[in-house]
């Protein structure tokens, strides 16, 4: 059986990734994968089958972030990006460089809709098109045009910049 | 679309792990906390119910009116609260059983429910001020005594009404602003 440390150890940082697809304050953000967390806790115990903690997990990573968007949105936000360069660093250059490149990406992520973002988000936290169908409760098929779909959008934003 | 593409930002997407490094650590602390909250409601429930017991029999003994009520109140409050806490938390969406759209459209539903509770609120209000109206339309034919305490009684009526009023109107905006991201969230899925 599964436990909610266990969980965290494996999936915190993939958890954190997925709310700042949906989240750009970064308090706001915590506050939701705490959300997350507490709402897995709560869960875990209705899991049946061990082999399908990832998509479980990720299932109500999604869910909950989404509520979270839905009540969130019209709230005043922060941008963090600067506060993100303004952190100590031993490489500031390097750190920039990387950080750049994520930090647009992660903005592309959050412009993309819902269905692209929540498949896309999945596929890069490495799950596969099985997994993730059963994430989203979706088909393989629906899975695939919709990753298809996501990647051309990527493509044409982050070419853009 | 070459895999190239999709590595790269597979790197990149984990690039955000400098900023998400003590993750672990933070949730580790937060489930603590819920894990407390929750055996001191559970705990604060049970010690009601036994305390509360306990102060009615030490009531009887010494034949309090005062401890005996005291003790019926704790023994009853103190679960009812922490079974109201339980109640609150089952009414949360089951997460691990949802679709995206099925959180989107129950949230929809929620809103519908909050603007419904809403009109009832103010309804409240207009009965209260309705009745105040009315207490001082009789006062003179005698039924009610146009003093002090009635003017004391119908001002707290119509402030209670205000107050209802201006709860009822901010709620239900927030209702519809929700509602409004729910269905342009749900329509992205179309």
């Amino acid at each position: 059986m599964a436990t909610v440390e266990q969980v965290i150890a494996d999936y915190g940082p993939a958890l954190a990734r997925i709310a700042a697809s949906y989240e750009r304050d970064r308090g706001l953000r915590d506050d939701l994968v705490q959300d997350i967390a507490v709402a897995v806790w709560r869960a875990l115990p209705s899991l049946k089958e061990e082999a399908k903690l990832k998509p479980f997990v990720f299932r109500i990573a999604h869910n909950r972030a989404v509520s979270h968007v839905a009540r969130q949105a019209g709230r005043p936000r922060q941008d963090e990006l600067t506060d993100a360069l303004k952190d100590a660093d031993p490489d500031p250059e390097q750190r920039l460089h990387a950080s750049e490149r994520s930090q647009r990406l992660v903005e592309a992520v959050r412009a993309l809709p819902l269905p692209y973002r929540q498949v896309i988000t999945l596929l890069l936290e490495d799950l596969s098109y099985e997994e993730i169908a059963e994430a989203l409760g979706l088909t393989v098929n629906n899975v695939g045009v919709r990753i298809n779909r996501a990647k051309a959008q990527l493509k044409a934003m982050l070419s853009d910049e | 679309m070459s895999d190239d593409f999709l590595n790269d930002m597979r790197r990149n997407w984990r690039e955000q792990d400098a900023e998400v490094e003590h993750i672990a650590g933070r949730l580790r602390r937060g489930l603590l906390i819920s894990r407390l909250m929750l055996w001191l409601e559970n705990g604060m429930g049970a010690f009601g119910l036994v305390f509360g017991a306990w102060a009615v029999s030490h009531g009887a003994a010494m034949k309090s009116g005062v401890v005996i009520l005291a003790g019926v109140s704790l023994a009853v409050f103190a679960p009812l609260c922490a079974w109201l806490a339980w109640r609150a938390r089952r009414a949360e969406p089951r997460w691990e059983d949802e679709t995206p759209q099925g959180v989107l459209a129950g949230m929809v539903a929620r809103t519908r429910t909050v603007e419904k509770l809403m009109r009832y609120v103010r309804l409240q209000g207009w009965m209260l001020i309705g009745l105040s109206a009315a207490l001082w339309a009789v006062s003179p034919t005698g039924y009610v005594d146009a003093d002090r305490r009635l003017v004391f009684i119908t001002v707290f009526f119509v402030l209670s009404a205000l107050g209802a009023f201006a709860w009822a109107v901010w709620r239900s905006r927030g209702a519809r602003r929700e509602r409004a991201r729910c269905e342009r969230l749900l329509a992205e899925f179309r």
